[in-house]
């Protein structure tokens, strides 16, 4: 019964932070209709810059968060202006090509800057853990977890309480509308990318605490975005969680009862299949306005 | 921050198809012009030009001291121009009340603006659905909560297309006597679109008949619409389309 609740409170942990992954994904995608191929690189870079923060300048992951933030909503919001956003204009199929090219010039640059050794952070409370009635919480999933929560009730907080977060949701409805209304709605496809980018960083400093990291997970975390969209649908931060909390749960049930290698083609095998069966892919995950 | 709008020779092309053919006319500061016309006259492709979902092919239209052909539909809301729709643009699943809010965006304190929201939502009638999210009200209360949203940037132009197309007869009333209510008391100026001539008639100061993206008439609205050239250009249509 232990393994139980100790498989569970993994899997809702792990939940909460793949929520992150996802809810980069959502936004971009429900306002902008662009699926944001280079979600996983972005995952990946922001384990690196954590690494780099953490190695080079002593700052705890944790505090990193508060830097990585609005450093990646910069370079978010840059590459919108400068790249996407012409593109856009064309189609938002045509951004997603674009996208696809900025993913391999970053894999390109992260290469040179990075190598592809594997990593990990190793924080203080790496290993430690708290033993709750028999369940063991390893501390490092603890606290990313609720840097996860803090950082998602804001989105969400910005998103529905907020009047830029009102226009936001009104430019992902019908952004035609909200131009006549009066919205700028290229101010608002800025924001929307830096918001979403700045996701996938915390994500990625919360992952690289959690797992050993190198460049080549930029596939794995692009996968588990796509599948808590697929799961959660497009309706925002909740809609994530739904997603990020299945796959949480998912994996860890499956890590529990599986070999460790069949794990990623049950999950992969899972995401094909829920591709399929939306029938022609995750810009029509099921239509839940943000 | 006068109102008085004024159009000279303004043409508007798609292609090859020429939609509005050197409209000119006025409206004072603080009136209600009526436009009527048969359908595909050219009246919606004018509150496109007017509000600046669309750039005119040529003319100048300026209101109070400002050019505003050209401007942007985001940079014109801020110019003091702002309207409604033939089919009503709500947010489906925002709250009446973060419709009203989101036009607001950028343009200074959220709490003034709540308060704002609050008071135009009942100055309408639709207090009581703040919180409704926008599918669940009738279509007449989209109407309202456009009209409410309109005023919301305080606008000095208000462009009103069809307002009374499918709306409760009781809601019309009161619709009406709002309209006369903020040009009377704000100076706020009005372009009216409506079918419906004799309601139209009662509401205006002025009336406009368009016909085939031209001016067939202008002036007082009981005249104008019972000129006989007016009348034919209705009937001419519909002969035309039985
Ligand atoms: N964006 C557009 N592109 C091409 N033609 C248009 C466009 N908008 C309107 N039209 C044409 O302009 C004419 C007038 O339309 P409209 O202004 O909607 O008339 P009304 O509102 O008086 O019924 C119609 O023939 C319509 O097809
Ligand atoms: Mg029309």
């Amino acid at each position: 019964m232990t393994t139980v609740f100790q498989v569970i409170v993994i899997g809702l942990l792990l939940g909460l932070i793949y929520t992150l992954i996802g809810a980069g994904l959502t936004i971009v995608l429900g306002v902008l209709r662009i699926v944001n191929l280079a979600q996983g690189i972005l995952v990946v870079i922001g384990s690196f810059f954590a690494f780099d923060l953490f190695t080079q300048w002593g700052i705890d992951p944790i505090l990193a968060v508060l830097i990585i933030i609005p450093v990646f909503f910069l370079i978010g919001g840059l590459a919108e202006i400068t790249l996407i956003r012409r593109a856009a204009s064309d189609s938002p199929d045509r951004a997603m090509l674009v996208l696809f090219g900025l993913l391999m010039l970053a894999e390109a640059v992260a290469t040179i800057a990075w190598t592809t050794d594997s990593r990990s952070i190793g924080v203080g409370y790496a290993n430690g853990s708290l033993t709750v009635g028999g369940v063991v919480i390893p501390e490092a999933y603890l606290i990313m977890a609720g840097v996860a929560v803090v950082v998602l009730g804001a989105t969400e907080l910005m998103l529905y309480r907020t009047l830029l977060g009102k226009a936001l949701r009104a430019v992902g409805q019908n952004r035609q509308s909200a131009e006549i209304l009066g919205i700028n709605s290229a101010r608002m496809a800025t924001i929307v990318f830096g918001l979403g980018t700045a996701l996938a960083g915390v994500a990625g400093a919360a992952l690289g605490v959690l797992f050993p990291f190198s460049i080549q997970l930029d596939s794995q975390w692009l996968a588990y975005s796509f599948i808590v969209v697929l799961i959660g649908g497009l309706g925002g931060i909740r809609s994530s969680l739904v997603g990020g909390l299945a796959l949480g749960l998912g994996q860890a049930i499956c890590s529990q009862v599986l070999p460790l290698d069949v794990v990623p083609v049950v999950l992969y095998g899972a995401l094909a299949a829920a591709l399929v069966a939306r029938g022609g892919g995750i810009g029509l995950a099921r239509e839940r306005r943000i | 921050m006068t109102a008085h709008l004024k159009l000279q020779g303004v043409w508007k092309r798609f292609g090859g198809a020429t939609i509005l053919q050197d409209v000119s006319f006025e409206v004072a500061a603080g009136r209600v012009l009526g436009v009527i016309g048969p359908n595909g006259s050219g009246k919606t492709t004018m509150i496109n030009v007017l509000n600046g979902v669309h750039r005119p092919t040529k003319g100048t239209i300026t209101l109070g001291d400002d050019r505003i052909d050209g401007g942007s539909a985001h940079k014109l809301i801020r110019a003091g121009i702002s309207r409604t729709f033939q089919n009503p643009r709500v947010f489906q699943s925002l709250t009446l009340l973060d419709n009203l809010l989101m036009v607001t965006e950028g343009m200074g304190r959220s709490g003034a603006s709540t308060q704002r929201a609050h008071e135009l939502l009942d100055f309408v009638g639709l207090g009581e659905l703040a919180t409704a999210v926008a599918s669940e009200v009738s279509g007449g209360q989209k109407k309202l909560a456009e009209f409410a949203r309109a005023l919301m940037t305080s606008p000095r132009l208000v462009l009103m297309d069809e307002p009374f197309a499918g709306i409760h007869p009781n809601i019309k009333e009161d619709l009406m006597a709002r309209i006369r209510e903020t040009c009377d008391r704000d100076g706020i100026t009005y372009v009216v679109v409506s079918h419906e001539v004799s309601e139209l008639v009662d509401l205006s100061d002025e009336f406009l008949c368009l016909a085939e993206g031209k001016v067939l008439a202008t002036g007082d609205p009981r005249e104008v619409s019972a000129d006989p050239t007016v009348i034919e250009a209705y009937l001419g249509t519909a002969l035309g389309a039985a």
